[in-house]
């Protein structure tokens, strides 16, 4: 809480359209395989995952 | 050794006083027995510095008295000495304690070994007073021991979070992914699975402060730290390792300046988690009032 060094590690998605290049970014076809990648990759990095409601998922370093 | 007595009197009651001043309570701090065999030493050694002042300032000998002082200041790095063990084991808390609730642990240590020199002072100079009479030396040297060390120990004692606020339950809701409790939006949690382990094991308290002092005292990121540590650590977690998602989390509500917080314990019972938030500590740190400003008063 505060202070802390917030990092975005990766992005997934389902709308190619929505990100750029910069941040890995991993595509998901529909909404099931998006949680699916986001909970694993959340696993492997120890981040939390957060839901932009644009079809974005971030996962996030706090 | 005619002031024998007095010394072995003065430095047992520091000793003692220490001891007393050492808690057993949910937060194991000081760790048992390793960290207790560190402060009750490091306690008669106060006592014996507080003890062997009077003898020293009897036999006129001042540059005692001066290096005896200079040995008293170096209980300051007993303050070091906790800030660095909690700072280190800071990594391996589930929930950490955070810096503000850290350097409070550390100055209530190094004041307490100051406690034990008064003490054991008090004790000494007595003891000298009634010098020869051994009953009488005994008989008051406990009495002021025991009344010194209470009254020290009580006025040492702070508030704890029910003496400033009013704290009630209330529920935990979405917004689409923003996790609220009692209407705050308290964080983002990415998972619609995770949401639903939020909505059937979660809870939520409202900190209502009492006035604008306890208000501008909540406001502290130490203090809400604080809370979601020591609330964790008196009712347990859900969570494991590297689960940001449900990690205890307090935030402020912005209009009334209440904290909520939002936790998964291990258990779901309410009225453990409210006692659990009531008991815990206002830091020293944290606490502000405004009140005792003209700009506050005005305010009010």
């Amino acid at each position: 809480m505060g202070g802390s060094k917030k990092e975005i590690l990766a992005v997934v998605t389902t709308n190619r359209n929505k990100v750029s290049e910069g941040t890995p970014v991993f595509y998901a076809e529909n909404a099931e395989e998006l949680e699916r990648t986001s909970r694993l990759l959340a696993r492997v990095l120890t981040a939390a995952i957060h839901d932009l409601d644009n079809e974005c998922v971030v996962i996030v370093r706090h | 050794m005619e002031y024998l007595f007095t010394v072995l009197s003065g430095a047992l009651a520091g000793f003692l006083a220490r001891w007393y001043m050492l808690r057993r309570d949910y937060r194991q701090y000081p760790s048992y027995p390793q960290g207790w065999a560190i402060h009750l030493f490091l306690g008669f050694i106060g006592g014996l510095i507080g003890a062997v002042i009077v003898p020293a300032f009897l036999e006129g000998d001042f540059s005692a008295i001066s290096f005896l002082l200079l040995a008293a200041t170096q209980f300051r790095e007993v303050r070091n000495m906790e800030r660095n063990t909690l700072t280190a084991m800071e990594a391996t808390e589930m929930v950490g304690r955070g810096s503000g609730y850290i350097e409070g642990i550390a100055r209530v240590f190094e004041a307490r070994n100051y406690l034990a020199i008064w003490v054991a002072l008090a004790v000494a100079v007595t003891s000298q007073i009634f010098d020869p009479n051994r009953p009488l030396q005994l008989v008051g040297g406990l009495v002021v021991a025991l009344f010194l060390s209470w009254v020290l120990n009580r006025l040492m004692q702070g508030n704890v979070i029910g003496d400033i606020a009013h704290v009630e339950l209330v529920d935990l809701g979405f917004e689409g992914p923003l996790l609220t409790a009692g209407g705050v939006s308290v964080m983002n949690v990415g998972l619609a699975e995770d949401r639903q382990t939020w909505l059937e094991k979660g809870l939520g308290v409202r900190i209502r402060p009492h006035g604008p002092d306890a208000k501008a005292t909540l406001a502290n990121i130490g203090q809400m730290q604080a809370i979601a540590h020591d609330v964790i650590s008196m009712i347990g977690l859900y969570m494991d390792v590297g689960e940001q998602e449900f990690v205890p989390i307090v935030r402020r509500e912005r209009e009334s300046g209440s904290l909520v917080l939002a936790v998964i314990p291990s258990e779901q019972d309410a009225e453990a988690l409210i006692a659990a938030v009531k008991g815990v500590p206002v830091l020293e740190g944290a606490i502000r009032k405004p009140l005792s400003s003209r700009a506050g008063q005005e305010l009010d």
